[in-house]
């Protein structure tokens, strides 16, 4: 969807928009929110964030902007926005304090390693390239599973298949992935 | 907790990978539907509330700091002290002499659907209230009371407690205490409006009878057996408000839901068990589970955020005795006024 015409429905319908932009980005969304909230926030906050996200567009996107091309980037940068507040907002629950002196201080390194980060990012992809060899449903499977954290029936209700088969596959997909991984020395 | 695994890696990741993670389908219809939902109510209540988001605040143009201490006269205090004393115990008795007042009042001989009362509350602000008369009654006519506007009818019940009001054949008074937190007077605008939502409010109920049974009668004698099922579907022999084709209903379906809307209700006619298949161009129908879900009270629905083509009703629905909201949203889509979407609390 792109500026133009999310601006020129919303001056026509402002619900029927909303409801458009939400069926086309609420999957990219989630999956925006989720990427940074994984392992923080529980399933409803997620949910919660994403709501977020779309209201904000809803109220803050300038329908007056001359900008007329795709909304992907702008709804991108919400969402990241809003997974950053929300972590922010979950960690802040859990902060606690500490006194420092000069001496410890200085003995603080910073995190920021560029060559971990390089070799993080060459095994994410690596990971996603394998996965997504196997091909479909198999690939969707195991990213349901593993990263979404999904039970089987609810694979089986996306994929409408009975859960039995979600498990079964599921078994020989790890297999199959665990090899192709193998061959470029990453055991899983 | 989530279990560790190897597809941590993928947490944070940049947006190359995001982009390829969401290309992998994410969300359930429900799923989807679920959050759905809870956006729109969060969204309808920030229409209301017309709250400022925090960008709107960050981007506001002055901004002041600083405390500004200001020394008066000790004097100034005991005397505001005192006019705020006057001005509570002066408006408690207002308060108490207008209710008792409308207590004499004679409002009508006769019965009319529905009455307004203008009444101030403890809190000194003015509520339009409306009356609508159970005619069913002969003996005595009863009355409840529907309350205006409240700040989140959508979320939460709005709380009042009433007397039977019986003014058409005794004058007893109706004490009404709200708890809304803002007052808006009903005007004859939204008559209208509130015609058109109970047209609909209507046309929802033989949809629901389409899906449930109770709009359809069928003959058992007459069925064919479906193939991808197995299931017995039994011909159609008689509809409330002759519905008796695939086009009828689809029309009717059509004229009273947007298109949009309308693909609501593909699995009367499609997916893996339809209830309503033509065979030999004739109507059949499988067994459905009896029980439907809109089933109104008789308050009137409630209309908000109008515009030149649309305008949200909130109405309220016996559900088996327990009274749920159902937000519907609708549409002038150029053929007619049509329901657009409709949210519930959780069935």
């Amino acid at each position: 969807m792109t500026a133009e015409e999310y601006s020129a429905l919303y001056r026509k319908s402002p619900d029927k928009a909303y409801r458009q932009l939400f069926e086309e980005y609420c999957g990219y969304v989630y999956a925006v929110v989720y990427n940074k909230l994984r392992s923080t926030a529980s399933r409803e906050d997620i949910e919660e964030c994403v709501s977020d996200v779309f209201t904000d567009i809803y109220f803050n996107y300038n329908t007056e902007s001359v900008y007329k091309g795709d909304m992907h980037g702008y709804v991108s940068t919400v969402a990241k926005r809003k997974a950053v507040d929300m972590y922010r907002r979950i960690t802040a629950r859990s902060a606690h304090y500490t006194e420092t002196d000069d001496d410890s201080i200085s003995m603080i390194h910073s995190d920021y390693d560029i060559e971990h980060d390089f070799d993080r990012a060459d095994s994410q992809r690596q990971l996603i390239n394998a996965v997504k060899s196997l091909g479909e449903p198999d690939s969707t499977i195991l990213i349901q599973k593993f990263y979404y954290d999904r039970t089987s029936s609810e694979i089986a209700e996306l994929l409408s298949m009975k859960s039995a088969s979600v498990r079964m596959r599921c078994t020989r997909a790890l297999k199959k992935l665990g090899e192709i991984l193998g061959k470029s020395d990453i055991t899983l | 907790m989530k279990r560790k695994n190897e597809f941590d890696i993928l947490e944070n990741a940049d947006e190359s990978i995001v982009n390829e993670l969401s290309e992998i389908p994410v969300l359930t219809e429900s799923q989807k539907k679920h959050i759905y939902n809870m956006s729109r109510r969060n969204l309808n209540k920030m229409k209301r509330e017309n709250i400022k988001t925090e960008t709107e605040y960050k981007e506001d143009e002055f901004t002041v700091s600083g405390v500004d201490v200001v020394k008066g006269g000790q004097w100034f205090r005991f005397f505001y002290t005192a006019v705020a004393c006057i001005v509570a115990v002066v408006g408690l008795g207002s308060a108490v002499f207008l209710l008792k007042n409308s207590a004499d009042t004679v409002v009508n001989e006769t019965a009319p659907d529905v009455m307004s009362y203008v009444t101030t509350s403890s809190d000194n602000s003015l509520h339009t209230t409306e009356v609508s008369a159970d005619t069913v009654s002969t003996s005595a006519v009863s009355g409840y009371i529907a309350s205006a506007v409240t700040e989140s009818a959508v979320q939460t019940e709005e709380q009042f407690t009433a007397e039977t009001v019986s003014a058409f054949t005794e004058t007893t008074s109706a004490e009404i205490t709200e708890t809304t937190t803002s007052a808006e007077i009903i005007s004859d605008d939204k008559t209208d409006y509130i015609q058109i939502t109970k047209e609909l409010m209507k046309a929802l109920e033989v949809i629901d009878g389409l899906y449930c049974g109770s709009e359809m009668s069928y003959d058992i004698r007459d069925y064919f057996v479906y193939a991808a099922t197995g299931e017995y579907y039994y011909r159609v022999n008689g509809s409330k408000n002759n519905l008796l084709t695939q086009d009828d209903i689809v029309n009717y379906i059509n004229s009273h839901y947007t298109e949009g809307y309308s693909m609501s209700t593909d699995t009367l006619f499609y997916g893996e068990r339809p209830v309503y298949v033509e065979y030999n161009g004739v109507l059949y129908m499988r067994e459905v589970a009896r029980g439907g879900r809109y089933s109104w009270t008789d308050d009137a629905p409630e209309i908000i955020d109008i515009t030149d083509n649309s305008f949200t009703a909130i109405c309220k629905n016996d559900f088996y005795g327990g009274v749920l909201t159902v937000v519907l949203y609708i549409e002038n889509d150029g053929e007619g006024w049509k329901i657009n979407d409709i949210i519930a609390d959780e069935w």
